[in-house]
């Protein structure tokens, strides 16, 4: 079954709700000093979750709008050529608007896709709803959670991704994001990763393209990709952000 | 009020103070939790991270609270 996320949502500002009328109660029933104060300030931050949340429920009703995703143009500048390796960096907030511009520009072609940072099904559906096919594209080694499971044992294990991406036998393999390795690997073993990955592509004759979002916290792991992989891609700005 | 009710009130203070504890730990959690797994918006992202935050802070101060009634509690001046 698939997740809604306006049900998910309206259930969290119920919660909210409830939260904020408990405390007014205890407000009501209770004079001491302290627990006055006490109390008054957890309302007050249950009253900003609140507009937070009525903030995410209007966004979210924005971006229902079908188009909105489907504005999105193709990536420019892929290079494709056997052993070719490409490295998209975007913007945390223009991450999926970026994924979705490289598979645009990808469209028909045989793909494995690795995905480290979301689900394949929560994939699968928002880039469905993008309208862009996913004929030919293989979410490589997914588990019901994602590519690497949630545990921190699973997301240490970059043989395993090796060996599922080799497995996958397709000529282009999208890494997304490689910034969530970078959360349970130190930046030594990264290094070792991706240019196996990049020395893989070159004896395979596939082609890599890496996603990442800029952190500043991932400014090493940023530098030394760069380093690593030859070619970068280009997105036009996304028109929602 | 008799002692023996201002006792009852504490024991309801902090029934309802556990009762919220146990709202934003676990039904709230589990939901901004859900939506966090199932999303691809870094809008909705960032924003539940800033709420996860708070629930952390309100969870502090309920827990600051339920140590203060409970110590009036013991000294039977609440």
């Amino acid at each position: 079954m698939s997740f809604d996320l306006a049900k998910a949502l309206k259930e969290l500002q119920e919660q909210e709700k409830t939260m904020e009328k408990l405390y007014s109660e205890l407000l009501k029933e209770n004079n001491d000093e302290e627990v006055v104060k006490g109390l008054r300030s957890i309302r007050r931050e249950g009253r900003k979750h609140l507009k937070l949340v009525q903030e995410l429920i209007n966004h979210d009703e924005k971006m229902k709008s079908p188009e909105v995703f489907s504005k999105v143009e193709p990536a420019e500048e892929i290079v494709l050529n056997q052993g070719a390796t490409n490295l998209l960096v975007t913007k945390p907030a223009n991450w999926f608007p970026g994924v979705l511009s490289v598979l645009k520009a990808l469209e028909g072609k045989q793909i494995a896709y690795v995905a480290l940072n979301k689900s394949a099904d929560t994939l699968k559906s928002k880039i469905k709803e993008a309208g862009i096919s996913l004929d030919g594209v293989k979410f490589v080694g997914t588990s019901k959670k994602n590519f690497m499971g949630k545990s921190e044992e699973a997301s240490k294990n970059l043989p395993t991704i090796c060996k599922a991406v080799s497995d996958a036998k397709k000529p282009i393999v999208i890494f997304d994001h490689v910034a969530s390795l970078a959360n349970y690997n130190p930046l030594e073993s990264l290094a070792c990763f991706i240019k196996s990955m990049t020395e893989a592509a070159a004896q395979e004759g596939f082609v890599v393209i890496f996603v990442t979002t800029e952190k500043p916290a991932q400014k090493l792991l940023i530098e030394l990709m760069k380093s690593l992989i030859h070619n970068t891609i280009k997105t036009k700005k996304a028109p929602i952000v | 009020m008799t002692l023996a009710g201002a006792r009852m009130d504490k024991q309801k203070l902090l029934e309802r103070l556990n009762e919220a504890l146990v709202k934003i730990e676990v039904d709230i959690k589990l939901i901004v939790g859900s939506i966090l797994d199932n999303t691809t918006d870094q809008k909705i992202v960032k924003t539940l991270k800033k709420l996860q935050d708070g629930n952390a802070n309100q969870t502090k101060e309920l827990q600051k609270l339920t140590k203060y009634v409970l110590g009036e509690v013991d000294k039977n001046e609440f």
